[in-house]
């Protein structure tokens, strides 16, 4: 399967007359944007913000973030199932607003999380800092319920994020990158003395406000399966994930998924990329043996020599990977696992909720329970006040002075699981 | 002579019949209890049958009367049911459910319900290990309490989170 990837580099954006992508400036008609949003009769109304890398704004809380694209040929739309139909997604070519994103944010229930800072020490822990984010506030109807709200403001979401992407449909990209994965038989050929690698993709899938979508799917109720990785380009996986902000994959992380970008990147050179094995994370046990058993059988059937396995989550998850890690390995297959840590305020407690001595090559995000401070900014889009009440935050973290001091954990993508983060220790 | 001889040949057949009828009734409902009891010794590891440990009343009040679950009520913190349920593992219950299920950290939510076994066998390992691995995340955690101040909405979002997440691993049952 091949896809072309053509992107059109965004940096600007700015409120105009008419929407439209100009000398690499997002236009956006608001009140278009408005209308779209206020379809869905679920919401009150809606305030859409920018947000611009510099800017002296906070978000939060932020709900997901998604990178505009359009499918330009080949079979399918982008985010297929969900707002596109049903079909095949991942060749052809689709163009893409690199450097453009929207971001959803809203109080689904009391407590809440998910920082992006625009500026200052917040914004280097996230890679959104460094986008022109368009942001839409929603407001739900009185007594609307947890899972309309979280469903409603997804939606919204991913039908902004597509009506950008059209903007795209008749422009030249500024450049162009092209992914194919061979069939295995053809992969067999082509490189011989290759190591055959995997991608062993973790999905969060544990209930309300902690889900993940395949087509449409609800990756709890799906057994272990294989994508090629271009279909994750082409939006297969979307995120209904609201819960622990650090290390939560974002729809953007999916469709930018570094794992599979860094695979792609080595692929007929030092290894040969077969593909991508997605699993989940329930929190049934059975379920856990059952996924990870899969993701076994098929990393033999695929007569694999190594996997990279990234994870979505803390606590239950760490079970998954462990699960995942262990069976691999047993069936003579090299592991690597990613994923972040929560080691304590002075990083010396145990990282994860399980081990085993299988998971002896390790990627980590960083520790989701060091203490930052972050200054006060202008502007905040959404709502200050949940500061006190957000994951990672405590009491008195809200400052008079609206700086915060609350742990990483806060920050939208600071310790992601698929190592899709702007510092290093490097 | 004949006809006497026909009555008498009919009257063995007619008796022999009736035996074996008989026999096959009663084989048969032997059969029938046979099979009613191996179901009866079946019925407590029939799919579905389990036991809920919770400290949020929302589950309590959803599943008390629900004659699939048994339910164990815990006026208590979340790390009375992570206690509870290592108790039960001891005695030889099994874990079905992750005891760190869900985002929400152990020192953010107050609330947590864990599903196990309905009956006891010999002591599961695996689910003592993760057992043992949750409290151990626990005590973690809390050694950097959080002193939040909730509000009754928060409270009830709390509660609804871990209903949710339960019921995810009810529906898969």
């Amino acid at each position: 399967m091949k896809l072309e990837l053509g992107y059109i580099y965004i940096k600007d954006i700015q409120f105009a007359e008419k929407s439209k992508v100009e000398n690499g400036t997002l236009y956006v008609n608001k009140e278009e944007i408005k209308a779209l949003v206020m379809e869905d009769q679920n919401f009150k109304s809606v305030e859409v913000e920018l947000a611009k890398p510099g800017d002296s704004t906070r978000i939060m809380p932020v709900k997901d973030v998604i990178e505009p694209r359009v499918k330009v040929e080949g079979p399918g739309g982008i985010f297929p199932g969900m707002v596109s139909k049903v079909q095949t997604v991942g060749s052809g070519k689709t163009h893409v607003l690199k450097g453009a994103a929207v971001i959803t944010t809203g109080k689904i229930v009391g407590f809440q999380e998910g920082i992006i800072d625009m500026t200052g020490t917040g914004a280097e822990y996230t890679p959104f800092s460094k986008l022109n984010n368009l942001v839409l506030v929603c407001q739900p109807v009185e007594g609307l319920k947890q899972h309309e709200h979280e469903k409603a403001l997804r939606f919204a979401g991913y039908k902004i994020a597509i009506h950008l992407g059209e903007l795209a449909r008749t422009l030249v990209p500024d450049e162009s990158e092209v992914f194919e994965t061979p069939t295995v038989k053809e992969g067999f050929k082509l490189y011989p003395e290759l190591p055959r690698v995997a991608y062993v993709l973790m999905l969060q899938s544990q209930g309300l406000m902690h889900d993940t979508y395949v087509y449409g799917v609800d990756a709890k109720q799906s057994l272990t399966t294989m994508l090629y990785p271009t279909e994750i380009m082409d939006g297969a996986i979307v995120s209904g994930n609201c819960v622990s902000a650090c290390d939560k994959n974002t729809t953007y992380h999916h469709i930018n998924n570094p794992v599979i970008h860094d695979l792609f990147s080595e692929h007929g050179k030092t290894l040969n990329f077969v593909g991508v094995i997605i699993t989940n994370e329930n929190v049934y046990l059975a379920d856990k043996e059952r996924s990870s058993d899969w993701s076994a059988k098929l990393a033999e059937f695929l007569g694999l020599d190594g996997v990279i396995i990234s994870q979505e989550g803390f606590g239950n998850p760490d079970t998954d990977l462990i699960m995942n890690c262990k069976k691999i390995e047993a069936k003579g297959i090299k592991t690597v696992i990613i994923t972040d840590e929560y080691a304590g305020r002075d990083g010396s407690s145990q990282s994860l909720a399980d081990a085993d001595v299988s998971a002896n090559a390790v990627v980590t995000g960083g520790n989701a329970n060091e203490v930052i401070n972050l200054p006060a900014l202008e502007k905040v889009i959404g709502y200050t006040s949940v500061a006190d009440i957000i994951a990672g935050g405590f009491s008195g973290s809200l400052h008079e002075d609206g700086s915060i001091t609350a742990e990483l954990q806060v920050i939208t993508g600071a310790t992601n699981e698929m190592g899709f983060n702007k510092l290093s220790a490097r | 002579m004949k006809e006497s001889l026909r009555s008498i040949t009919e009257q063995k057949a007619f008796a022999f019949c009736s035996f074996f009828s008989l026999n096959l009734i009663f084989l048969l409902n032997l059969s029938i209890i046979v099979i009613c009891y191996k179901n009866l010794l079946k019925k407590s590891k029939r799919k579905g049958f389990d036991m809920i440990i919770t400290n949020n009343d929302w589950v309590y009040e959803k599943y008390k009367n629900c004659s699939n679950h048994n339910m164990f009520f815990i006026e208590g913190s979340y790390k009375d049911v992570l206690i509870k349920t290592r108790d039960k593992i001891h005695e030889g219950y099994e874990l079905l459910t992750h005891p760190l299920s869900s985002s929400l950290k152990p020192n953010e939510t107050p609330f947590k319900s864990i599903i196990i076994s309905e009956n006891k066998d010999k002591l599961n390992m695996d689910s003592l290990i993760i057992i043992e691995n949750s409290i151990m995340s626990w005590e973690k955690f809390n050694n950097e309490k959080l002193k939040l101040n909730f509000t009754k909405q928060i409270i009830e979002d709390f509660k609804l989170i871990d209903l949710t997440v339960l019921e995810s691993a009810l529906n898969k049952k």
